[in-house]
């Protein structure tokens, strides 16, 4: 069993491969609970393969990745996953608040109909993220910040000791960006771990203990103040210029 | 029973059975894949005759095989699936002509594996279409859940635990399983419009699942029973007229929903969204 002061999640020299090149090579690091840790770094460096690994959706070449004690498999009913929810159908016949439910399918089982605690865990985590009025609503009428919340509401649903979320923050209205913000930081309250993939260094800054540069290989995993230095983004865009919001904003030139 | 009572029974359950499964065919995108199911079915459905076997029997095998193949073409990269689904179409199509053409009473034959003779079916028939119907019916109830989640976020889906390729699995033998009972009244090759066209006209009046689960399974049943009714008065044939009328409705529904909603942007469409407005703070879920 995992005890609260045991690592939520552990990379031990984590490498990945598609094909004969390797996707992602020697990743290592370690995630306590309640902590977050941003995965930054230029598109196709690997964010979403190691969201995938830590999954347990894609065979490691070598290395070891455990979450919560245990291996990704058998892990993943305590690990809560948030897509981007621009890769959802929109047109898809399905209300906010059957969205927020599945997140407690595993829970349910196949044969069971929801029961009262599943439906207030629902109601409660879609009201976390400030749309309880709109359970009933198509999950498409709503403008891609509230999905992405509601994507959220439906990870919480889950109660997951590990939260992974992908690209939260692409093409999300400020409104939205802060309730998601909230939430996340309520469940980091409750002990949850957090690993997100983001571009945004400002958020990684305000929401983040921890940053891990990427970009097929790692450049670099540890306290955000001390990791997100301007030679190491540099090395990790490998001279490409970024684009950067906040007061912390780091230009990084070819 | 006459011919013609036979007739509506199994136009009216295949319907039924066959709104039912579209709703899932349609909420997982496919249609096409659907398409290619059926025409290569077609030659299992030739085999079988050739062979001599039960009908159900030899092409349900064949109909496995066709899953199998259909399932290793879905876990290639995208790109590429649906030319190689077009030529499975063709080609699978094709085969069954030229197993076809090797017997006596071809032109008989073709007519009768790729439209269908609904005036022919016997009990046995009737059976494999109930059969295939409890079938259906447990997979949708039991694995509702799954089937939706599986469509809606397949990532998430995979994520959470649930195997893809189970679940597909068990759609994709859901559907050969109701392609194979529709050969006797639709053919091999109108079958799809069993398997799309009821959902496809549901999803334009439905705003959620369940919604248009109903109005899909009454559609597909409707359109069986008038199918069968206008081939029966006007002496042409029934496969033909299943599908002109179910095609016919849904050319029907798209125009008066289109026009439904023009409308409805001034006063208020319900069709459009799931709820006509949620009153403040009230939190149902239901199921799908």
């Amino acid at each position: 069993m995992n005890t609260p002061t045991d690592p939520a999640l552990e990379l031990d020299e984590v490498t990945v491969s598609y094909g004969p090149a390797p996707a992602l090579e020697n990743i290592g690091g370690v995630v306590g609970p309640g902590e977050a840790v941003a995965l930054i770094g230029p598109n196709g460096a690997g964010k979403s393969t190691l969201i995938k690994a830590i999954l347990g959706l894609v065979p490691l070449v070598s290395g070891r990745i455990t979450v919560l004690g245990r291996t990704p498999a058998q892990a993943r009913r305590e690990v809560a996953y948030v897509p981007q929810a621009d890769t959802l159908d929109p047109e898809f016949p399905i209300s906010v608040g059957q969205v927020v439910l599945m997140g407690r399918y595993r829970r349910i089982g196949p044969l069971r109909r929801p029961r009262a605690a599943d439906r207030r865990a629902a109601g409660d985590a879609l009201e976390q993220v400030g749309l309880a009025d709109r359970a009933r609503h198509r999950f498409g009428t709503l403008s891609g910040g509230q999905r992405q919340r509601v994507l959220l509401a439906r990870a919480i649903a889950a109660e997951p000791g590990l939260l992974l979320l992908d690209e939260p923050f692409n093409g999300v209205d400020a409104v939205s960006e802060q309730a998601l913000l909230n939430a996340v930081a309520v469940l980091k309250g409750q002990g949850t771990a957090v690993v997100v993939s983001t571009h945004d260094l400002a958020l990684a800054h305000l929401a983040c203990e921890e940053v891990c540069l990427l970009n097929r290989r790692q450049y670099g995993f540890g306290p955000t103040r001390l990791t997100l230095t301007p030679d190491r983004l540099r090395a990790t865009y490998g001279g490409h210029a970024l684009e950067l919001r906040g007061d912390r904003v780091i230009v990084a030139h070819s | 029973m006459t011919a013609v009572g036979r007739a509506i029974v199994e136009a009216v359950l295949l319907g039924a059975v066959g709104g039912l499964i579209s709703v899932r065919v349609l909420l997982r995108r496919l249609p096409f894949f659907t398409l290619a199911m059926t025409h290569a079915t077609f030659p299992g459905v030739v085999l079988a005759a050739i062979a001599g076997v039960n009908l159900y029997l030899g092409s349900g095998v064949f109909g496995v095989l066709v899953v199998l193949g259909v399932l290793a073409l879905s876990r290639r990269p995208e790109q590429g699936t649906t030319t190689a689904i077009g030529i499975v179409l063709s080609a699978g199509f094709a085969l069954g002509v030229i197993l076809l053409s090797a017997r006596d009473g071809f032109a008989k034959d073709l007519t009768a594996y790729t439209v269908g003779q609904i005036l022919t079916v016997g009990t046995g028939d009737l059976v494999a279409v109930s059969v295939v119907g409890v079938i259906v019916v447990v997979l949708v109830t039991t694995a509702g859940r799954r089937l939706t989640f599986r469509a809606f976020d397949p990532d998430g889906h995979a994520a959470a635990g649930y195997s893809p390729a189970g679940i597909d699995l068990a759609l994709l033998l859901a559907v050969e399983a109701v392609i194979i009972v529709a050969v006797p009244a639709v053919g091999a090759i109108l079958a799809v419009a069993v398997l799309v066209a009821p959902a496809a006209i549901a999803r334009l009046w439905a705003r959620d699942i369940p919604m248009m689960t109903a109005v899909a399974v009454a559609t597909g049943a409707g359109c069986g029973l008038a199918g069968v009714l206008v081939s029966a008065r006007y002496d042409v044939a029934a496969g033909g007229s299943i599908t002109v009328v179910t095609g016919g409705l849904f050319a029907v529904s798209l125009a008066a929903t289109a026009a439904w909603n023009a409308v409805g942007r001034r006063g208020g469409s319900r069709l459009a969204r799931v709820a006509p407005g949620s009153t403040g703070g009230e939190r149902r879920f239901r199921e799908t």
